[in-house]
């Protein structure tokens, strides 16, 4: 290796030429055969509508030792803005789909048949959006998709595995919201949701309502979600365009007409600012958490976040950690990452498990560290870090199924990050000073963010409103 | 039940060192992976991946918390100073791409970085044998951060606690029973000189062994070795003394109630012993096909007895692993069901396991499992991380490393008959732990 190659190195990774040479290979070699292949050019994202006329997006992968293919469909809904509605069918529907046979085929045949074809079915369920996706290497098509096509639409559940799923359903979520970390967030949500469908299908709070469900609610849940008129449609893997429409058109033209018409998700919440402590008088820790809106318009937007949080947050010498954990010794690790509650409504939280008696402190440590940030950002080892969130992007997005899977998100969420192979040309554009900007314009104050932490002693934290269950939350913030 | 040290493999460990820069022959897609004899690192890998994209490294001293002879878990406070050791004064933001790991027998560092860097980045891994010379008060306080991540850890974690103390028991007097994060009380205890002394015993490079993967030419590599600084070295330092028998029989078992844990649970926990195994590989591969025997629902398999059919258990984990050499654990956790007692569950999955272990396993049902598993180990999309992981996990676990290409080799020779020598293992009384909540 030259001198020359590794300093071009420190600007662009040496894998970018070895992908742009590769692409210009294949153009050449299509010109030169003048073959189909221009449309079905490896990990290329296209577009195409079926002959049964399904709008559908495709990505071959036509890589040495790739064999699976990926279908991936999804509905819209809007079950969680229902008050009607028991927010836990859904969840547990999903469980009851996917441990169930059908009128052919025992749940153990079905079981067996994946296992000996390496491939699978599963229902993914969110607020907004259903998912249903399947894998099978490609030799075993014609093994595998009948029987998921008789899954999906013959699928019978039965009342022992109802009542079975239904008890190991309660307990998992009963262990996860005992955790101290777990009831921040819950009441944090609580605080900014409020006591509405969409905070109980988000947090599953009332874990009574999964007593009530019955099997005629998971095949009225089923009937209502699985039908023909998916929101997405995402192929990947090892196959033609030709044969992925024609798994689409055979797979949709078993599914039922949609029976309701689903309104669209566009509430916007917005995050107030506040100080709650949440009295858990049993708790053995202390979890403490700063949420602020972070609103993004499009996928830059997103993809500076990305690199400014690992900046603020990754490694024990990032601006948070030095504060609360290195100078202050109040915590292992800080974090700092972003999430939504909707697709409207995006926040930045940051925080960690601290030391109680330290919690005051950590607190100032933390929201001066953040806002010295916010107004001064400095991006040190600007590159190295680009680069890493490029790496992690490009982890994510490279196996069959993660493609598909990124693929549908960007399809129902067109402000979620998908650059797709092009990461590097992608990341490249996204300049020091362009994420400086950003964090300036769009991080909020700290004092615009609510401060929220969890643990058995108030007075560790005297500036904050003490609320010991969720309906004392309303009131704490009107004071 | 003895369980014998598998000496030769042990030696054969040893003896790579002394092999001058052996190609392993792993052409996979473009990737190779070549082993170095450089001094004074116990063995070096590279493995050369073009068009990545980083270099990562990782620097695996084969000493941790077995070889502590201190108070329990001041091996991982070492591994913590070491790091900051190194880290004091560096340029920041540098660290965001490292990380540091303990274990019973491995201390890890790890770093990744661009082409550019990657000189200052194995220095500052062979900076972690430099002796610590941290001031009073950061190790003071690197106690209290030792004790956040303790607590980060393990409070509400309902179940960490339960399954801690059985391994202990499973482990008996042995070195492994030894806790790498240590209690509160024996954080308390932590203290510098202690740890700058277990430092110097462990930390030395002729005990450790440098990984190292991205777009990087041998000759590439060793012109940076050749630019590193080298602390001055210091003799071998010693391994601790890891038992070649465990006391066998043995049978531990109680009933707890612990309300904090919301449902009835049988932890059943098995320490045995393997003989026969061909190589590492080959053992490996045999936990793999027995723990997808067990895990099926086909007959052989614990899944329908107890979970499908019987509706004993509404859910069921089974793991199985390497435990030392040619000893393994196997630990089932069964949910019960509502209306089942946990004493029935438990003599039930004692029953299945028993008749596993004398019926063995049916070539019908071993030809679909094998067959299911070869092709797992051949099609499944293999990158140069999933080899560098492989090697890592080889070293941490002091055992020789294979390549993929030998693990699938070794599934695809096994037999029927190798795999129900193993399953006989599983009748063993050897040592068992049991522990039934709230019964």
């Amino acid at each position: 290796m030259t001198t020359a190659v590794s300093s071009y190195a420190a600007i662009i990774p040496k894998g970018y030429f070895m992908i742009k040479l590769f692409k210009y290979v294949v153009i050449a070699l299509c010109l030169i055969t003048l073959t189909a292949c221009q449309s079905e050019q490896n990990r290329e994202i296209v577009e195409l509508e079926t002959p049964d006329g399904h709008a559908m997006t495709f990505m071959p992968i036509t890589e040495k030792g790739v064999t699976d293919v990926t279908v991936r469909l999804a509905w819209a809904t809007d079950w969680s803005m229902d008050p009607d509605m028991n927010q836990t069918v859904p969840y547990l529907s999903r469980e009851a789909i996917a441990n169930s046979g059908t009128a052919d085929m025992s749940l153990r045949e079905i079981i067996e048949l994946f296992e000996d074809k390496n491939s699978y079915a599963m229902v993914a369920v969110g607020a907004e959006h259903v998912s249903f996706e399947f894998e099978f290497p490609n030799n075993y098509q014609n093994d595998v998709f009948p029987v998921v096509l008789d899954f999906l639409t013959n699928n019978q559940p039965e009342q022992r595995w109802l009542d079975r799923l239904r008890t190991n359903l309660k307990t998992t979520q009963a262990a996860h919201n005992a955790h101290v970390s777990a009831t921040t967030f819950q009441m944090a949500a609580r605080a900014v949701l409020g006591d509405t469908p969409l905070f109980q299908a988000l947090f599953l709070e009332n874990l009574e309502a999964f007593d009530d469900v019955t099997l005629g609610d998971i095949a009225d849940w089923k009937q209502t979600h699985i039908h023909n008129k998916p929101v997405s449609i995402v192929v990947t893997g090892a196959t033609s365009s030709k044969k992925a429409m024609d798994i689409v058109d055979r797979l949709l033209a078993e599914l039922p007409d949609p029976i309701d018409q689903v309104q669209p998700i566009d509430t916007v919440f917005e995050i107030p600012a506040g100080k709650i402590y949440v009295n858990l008088p049993e708790a053995e820790k202390t979890f403490m958490a700063m949420i602020g809106n972070v609103p993004a318009t499009d996928y830059t937007d997103a993809f500076q976040d990305l690199i400014a949080l690992k900046v603020l947050g990754g490694g024990v010498e990032s601006p948070i950690n030095l504060a609360v954990r290195q100078e202050l010794g109040a915590s292992y690790g800080m974090f700092v990452e972003l999430f939504r509650y909707n697709m409207r409504t995006r926040g930045l939280t940051l925080g960690g498990e601290v030391e109680g008696a330290k919690l005051a402190d950590a607190f100032n440590s933390l929201s001066l560290a953040y806002d010295d940030f916010v107004t001064q950002p400095e991006l040190p080892a600007f590159d190295e870090t680009r680069n890493l969130v490029a790496d992690e992007w490009h982890q994510k997005t490279f196996s069959v199924n993660g493609s598909a899977r990124m693929i549908e998100t960007n399809n129902i969420d067109p402000i979620t990050p998908f650059p797709g192979l092009d990461v590097w040309d992608y990341v490249q554009d996204q300049t020091k000073f362009l994420v400086m900007e950003r964090v300036k314009t769009a991080f909020p104050n700290s004092t615009d963010m609510l401060w929220i932490a969890a643990g058995p002693k108030p007075s560790d934290w005297p500036d904050a409103c003490v609320v010991q269950s969720l309906d004392d939350v309303d009131a704490c913030l009107q004071q | 039940m003895v369980f014998k040290q598998i000496s030769l493999i042990l030696g054969a460990l040893l003896g790579l060192g002394a092999i001058s820069l052996v190609f392993t022959g792993i052409p996979r897609g473009q990737e190779t992976v070549t082993q170095l004899d450089y001094p004074p690192f116990q063995a070096v890998y590279i493995l050369h991946e073009p068009d990545a994209w980083g270099i990562d490294i990782a620097l695996i001293y084969e000493r941790g918390e077995v070889d502590n002879t201190y108070v329990e878990g001041l091996a991982h406070y070492v591994e913590h100073l070491a790091w900051a050791n190194v880290f004091s004064g560096a340029q920041a933001g540098v660290n965001r791409h490292s990380n540091a790991w303990t274990s019973a027998t491995t201390t890890m560092y790890f770093q990744s970085s661009s082409y550019d860097g990657v000189q200052a980045a194995m220095q500052r891994l062979v900076n972690t044998a430099k002796p610590l010379q941290l001031d009073a008060d950061y190790m003071t306080k690197e106690v209290d951060i030792i004790q956040r991540e303790r607590d980060q850890r393990r409070l509400d974690r309902k179940t960490y606690d339960a399954t801690e103390s059985e391994m202990r028991v499973l482990s008996g007097d042995s070195v492994f029973a030894r806790s790498v994060i240590g209690t509160r009380q024996q954080i308390s205890q932590f203290d510098a000189d202690l740890a700058k002394k277990l430092h110097g015993q462990t930390h030395h490079l002729n005990a450790a062994t440098l990984v190292i993967k991205g777009d990087i030419s041998v000759s590439e590599l060793q012109s940076f070795l050749n630019e590193l600084e080298y602390p001055t070295l210091q003799s071998t330092s010693e391994t601790a003394m890891i038992p070649e028998e465990f006391e066998a029989p043995f049978r531990s078992e109680d009933t707890v109630s612990r309300p904090d844990m919301p449902s009835a649970l049988v932890h059943y926990n098995h320490l045995f012993a393997v003989d026969g195994c061909r190589s590492y590989a080959d053992c490996d591969a045999r936990v793999d096909m027995v723990w997808r025997i067990l895990t099926s629902t086909r007959d052989g398999g614990l899944v329908s007895p107890l979970q499908y059919d019987a509706f004993l258990a509404r859910k069921m984990n089974v793991a199985l692993w390497r435990y030392w050499r040619d000893a393994f654990v196997l630990r089932v956790e069964m949910h019960a069901e509502t209306d089942i007692a946990t004493s029935t569950a438990l003599a039930q999955l004692e029953q299945t396991l028993k008749d596993i272990a004398n019926t063995g396993v049916s070539v019908e049902v071993f030809d679909i499992l094998h067959k299911d598993a070869v092709t797992d180990v051949k099609t499944d999309e293999l990158y140069a991380q999933d080899e560098y992981d492989n090697i890592v996990n080889a070293v941490s676990h002091r055992r020789p490393y294979y390549d993929a290409i030998e693990y699938y080799q070794a599934m695809a020779a096994l037999s029927v008959d190798d795999i129900n020598e193993f399953l006989k293992a599983l009748n063993d009384d050897s040592r068992i732990v049991i522990r039934r909540y709230n019964p």
